[in-house]
């Protein structure tokens, strides 16, 4: 028993070390741009954020500002099929009491910039994205 | 003679069904437990290797704070960033990371 562990103890370590990081050729770089207007309030937020293929990216940025706490959470999975990278999105955002979020999948070619605007005059909401996708190389 | 008839002759086979007797004057000796030391370090190695599977299998994740005019901003990411521009009304703020 105590052999097997350390076999798979051994076995493991050269195998964590052996992992690619995100940022390798074949890993997915998206570059995105999102605008939104959430209660009169506007924010924008421009991350760049890199993984492999299959593998989910998340950023949040998340503000203490007691009066009106922001959270912005960007989850996206690109999965590659050829010259084709299939794109699973959600976008969260939350000022105060105000919330928005947007879930959506696109599919996308490498190089190519993708935009999506909606709005609600009534209640004050804007958002506007694009993203750009790369495959690495 | 049958062999019932002779393992009924034997005292010790009339007893053979239900608890054993132990005879008179013998002494029993308690056999001590085995020490769980083995147990113990398999266990550990258990969870060592449990642990190492999971640091594997979780994507990594770092997170950094940002403080603009009296704001901080704690910025966490799952996968590798290379850049970040924020802005969340007149505050704005940028990180640069990853290789690139």
């Amino acid at each position: 028993m105590l052999c097997f562990m350390l076999v798979c103890l051994c076995a493991l370590a050269p195998a964590r070390a052996q992992e690619p990081v995100a940022y390798g050729p074949g890993s997915v770089l998206m570059k995105f741009k999102i605008e939104a207007v959430l209660g009169g309030h506007e924010v924008s937020m421009a991350p760049a954020v890199a993984t492999a293929s299959g593998k989910e990216a998340v950023i949040t940025v998340a503000s203490d500002d007691k009066s009106r706490p922001l959270r912005l959470t960007v989850a996206c999975t690109p999965v590659v099929e050829g010259t084709l990278i299939h794109l699973k999105l959600d976008i969260r955002i939350q000022a105060g009491e105000k919330s928005m979020q947007r879930s959506l999948e696109l599919t996308t070619v490498d190089g190519q910039t993708t935009r999506l605007e909606d709005k609600n005059d009534e209640a004050q909401e804007r958002f506007a994205l694009s993203v750009l996708t790369q495959i690495t190389r | 003679m049958t062999v019932e008839t002779i393992l009924a002759s034997i005292p010790e086979f009339e007893t053979s069904v239900g608890p054993r007797a132990v005879p008179l004057g013998m002494t029993s000796t308690r056999v001590p437990p085995r020490r769980p030391r083995a147990a113990w370090a398999a266990g550990l190695l258990a969870l060592m290797a449990g642990g190492l599977l999971w640091g594997a299998s979780r994507p990594a994740e770092e997170s950094w704070q940002v403080a603009v005019d009296g704001t901080t901003y704690t910025v966490s990411v799952q996968g590798e960033m290379v850049g970040l521009e924020f802005r969340d009304g007149a505050r704005t703020f940028v990180v640069q990371g990853g290789s690139q």
